[in-house]
C-alpha cells in the first residue's frame, strides 16, 4: 500500500474511533485554560511595565528640565528698613525652560538670622528678563548688615543672587578715586540757548550737542554733562542733586583778576526746554544720566540764562582755556546726610 | 419503538458498572478541572495584584522629589531646621526617617514634626508646598564643619544634602 493511502487510512481509522475523544477534549480545553491565564498574566505585566517605564521617563524628563534650568539673579541689592530688608534684584532666563520663582530666602550674615518671602509667582519665559523686588522681615538685623540672598524655583534648583558689582575701574573714572559720582568725558557736549517767547529752549536739541570743549564766546550756553552714581557704600545709595550744583570757569586772565563764569543746573525737558524752577535730579546708583548745566543764578530763584566767556570779559583775550569745576551739592536719598562733590574735570577753549 | 429501545437498555444489565464508572470518572475530572482552574485564576489574579502594588509603589516612589531650601543650625540652642519643598509631581509626601551624619557619626530621627513655614503642623507636603523640621542635635556641630542630612520619606525615597555648620 502506498503511504499516503495508509495515512488516510489511519486518520479514518482515528476518526470514526470513538474513544479517546473526551480526552483530547479535555487536553485541548486545559491547554486552552493554561493559555488564557497565562495571556492575562503576561498582558497585565505588560501593561504594568508599560506604566513604570512611563513613569521613569517622566522622572528622567523632569531631573532634565531641572538641570536644564538657567537663571540668572544679580545686580543685587539690600535696602534696610526698620527691620525690613527690601532686596531688589534682576532676573534673566538663560535656559530654555520657562521658570517659576517660589520662594526668596535672606539671610543676615553678621547675626546669622534669616527669613524667607512666601510663596511668590514670579513666572520667567525662555530668555525673559525681570527686576525683583521682595521685602522680607529679617527680626533683629540692623542697619549696615550684610545679606545674603537666593531664590527657589519651581522645580527645586536653588539661585543664589548675585550683589551689585563695584567695578575697580569705577574708583578710576571718579576723579582721582575721590567722590562717588564720575562724568563721561566723552559726552561733555554744549548747546545754545535760545529764548521763545517767555521761555528759554536749547538750540538743536534733537540733534544732539556741540561738542564742548570749544565754545564760542558770549552766546548764551548750557552744558550737558553725562554723569554716573558709583557710590562704593554696602548697601549702595542714590544721589539727588540740589538747585546749588553748577559747572564753574575760571579763566587766568591777570594774575590778580582772574574771571570767571558759572552755569547753574537746571531741568530739560523732551523737546529741549529749559524748566523756569529746578526739581531735584536723583541719580540711581550704577545709573548714568544726562544732567544740564545753564542758568546763571541757582534756580531755586529762577532761571536766567548764562552767556559764554567770562564776566569782565574785556580783560579776557581770546581764543582763552578756561578750568572747569564741576561742583555738585545735594544729598544721598537714603537717610539725611548731605552730599557734596567737586569735579576738576575738563579745560574749555573759549573762541571769538 | 423508542420506548421499547429504552427498557431494553434498562433492563440489561451487562455494561451498567462500566457507564457509572465512566461518569464517575468524568465527573471527578471535570469537577478537579474547575478547581485546579479556580486556584490558577486565584493565584494569578494574586500576583497581578502584588505586582500591581510594587509597581505603583515604584512609580510613587519615582514620582517623589524634595528639594532644601535651606538647612540651619542653631549654634545657641543645638537645634537643626531643615527647609524643604514638595518639587515632585506627587502630593502626601510624608517624612519618615532622617540622618545626620559626619565622617564619623550618624545620628537618627524616626519622629518628625512636619510643619508648614507658617508654623502649621502637617502629616505631608502636597506638590508645590514648602515645610520644615526641626531636629534636636545630641552635641554640637563643629563651625564651619561639613555635614550630611539624608530624608527618607514614607514611600522609601531618599533624598540628601551637605551643610556646613
Amino acid at each position: 500500500m502506498k503511504p499516503h493511502l495508509l495515512l488516510k487510512k489511519k486518520l479514518e481509522k482515528i476518526v470514526h474511533d470513538s474513544r479517546g475523544f473526551s480526552a483530547i477534549i479535555g487536553t485541548v480545553f486545559m491547554v486552552l485554560v493554561a493559555l488564557l491565564l497565562c495571556t492575562n498574566v503576561f498582558l497585565w505585566t505588560l501593561s504594568q511595565n508599560t506604566l513604570y517605564n512611563e513613569a521613569v521617563k517622566e522622572r528622567n524628563q523632569l531631573d532634565v528640565d531641572r538641570l536644564n534650568e538657567r537663571v540668572k539673579a544679580f545686580n543685587a541689592v539690600y535696602d534696610w528698613n526698620d527691620g525690613e530688608v527690601s532686596v531688589s534684584a534682576d532676573l534673566q532666563n538663560q535656559g530654555p525652560l520657562s521658570v517659576q520663582i517660589t520662594n526668596l530666602w535672606v539671610k543676615d550674615i553678621d547675626k546669622d538670622l534669616y527669613n524667607c518671602s512666601g510663596p511668590l509667582d514670579v513666572n520667567l519665559e525662555p530668555g525673559g528678563a525681570s527686576t525683583l523686588e521682595i521685602n522680607v522681615t529679617i527680626i533683629g538685623s540692623e542697619s549696615g548688615d550684610r545679606f545674603s540672598s537666593w531664590l527657589i524655583t519651581g522645580r527645586g534648583n536653588v539661585v543664589p543672587l548675585q550683589a551689585r558689582e563695584i567695578k575697580e575701574i569705577t574708583v578710576a573714572e571718579v576723579a582721582a578715586g575721590i567722590g562717588a559720582i564720575s562724568m563721561d568725558f566723552s559726552n561733555f557736549k554744549y548747546y545754545n540757548v535760545t529764548k521763545q517767547g517767555a521761555s528759554y529752549f536749547l538750540e538743536n536739541y534733537a540733534a544732539g550737542g556741540k561738542e564742548g570743549y570749544v565754545v564760542s564766546f558770549s552766546r548764551d550756553i548750557a552744558f550737558q554733562v553725562n554723569l554716573t552714581n558709583y557710590d562704593v557704600n554696602i548697601p549702595p545709595r542714590d544721589i539727588v542733586l540740589s538747585s546749588g550744583s553748577l559747572l564753574w570757569m575760571l579763566f587766568p586772565t591777570l594774575p590778580n583778576q582772574p574771571r570767571c563764569r558759572w552755569w547753574y543746573i537746571v531741568n530739560v525737558d523732551d523737546n529741549g526746554k529749559i524748566a523756569a524752577t529746578f526739581t531735584p535730579v536723583t541719580l540711581k546708583h550704577s545709573q548714568s544720566k544726562i544732567v544740564f548745566f545753564a542758568s546763571a543764578q541757582d534756580t531755586s530763584g529762577g532761571f536766567i540764562p548764562s552767556p559764554s566767556g567770562a564776566s569782565g570779559g574785556g580783560s579776557l583775550k581770546l581764543p582763552a582755556p578756561g578750568v572747569v569745576n564741576l561742583m555738585l551739592v545735594g544729598n544721598w536719598a537714603v537717610g539725611i546726610s548731605n552730599f557734596g562733590q567737586n569735579v576738576p574735570f575738563v579745560t574749555i577753549y573759549v573762541k571769538p | 419503538m423508542k420506548l421499547k429501545k429504552a427498557t431494553k437498555l434498562l433492563r440489561n444489565k451487562c455494561a451498567v458498572s462500566a457507564v457509572i464508572s465512566s461518569v464517575i470518572l468524568t465527573g471527578a475530572v471535570i469537577a478537579v478541572s474547575f478547581v485546579v482552574l479556580v486556584w490558577a485564576q486565584y493565584r494569578s489574579e494574586s500576583y497581578n495584584e502584588q505586582y500591581g502594588e510594587a509597581i505603583d509603589s515604584d512609580i510613587a516612589r519615582l514620582k517623589e522629589r524634595l528639594a532644601f531650601e535651606y538647612v540651619f543650625y542653631d549654634r545657641s540652642g543645638g537645634n537643626l531646621k531643615v527647609y524643604i519643598m514638595n518639587c515632585g509631581t506627587i502630593n502626601d509626601v510624608t517624612v519618615q526617617t532622617v540622618y545626620v551624619s559626619n565622617d564619623t557619626w550618624t545620628y537618627s530621627f524616626s519622629s518628625i514634626s512636619l510643619k508648614f513655614l507658617d508654623d502649621t503642623p502637617t502629616e505631608s507636603l502636597s506638590k508645590g508646598s514648602e515645610g520644615y523640621f526641626s531636629l534636636s542635635l545630641p552635641t554640637p556641630l563643629t563651625s564651619k564643619a561639613i555635614y550630611h542630612v539624608k530624608i527618607v520619606t514614607g514611600r522609601g525615597s531618599i533624598f540628601e544634602t551637605t551643610f556646613i555648620a
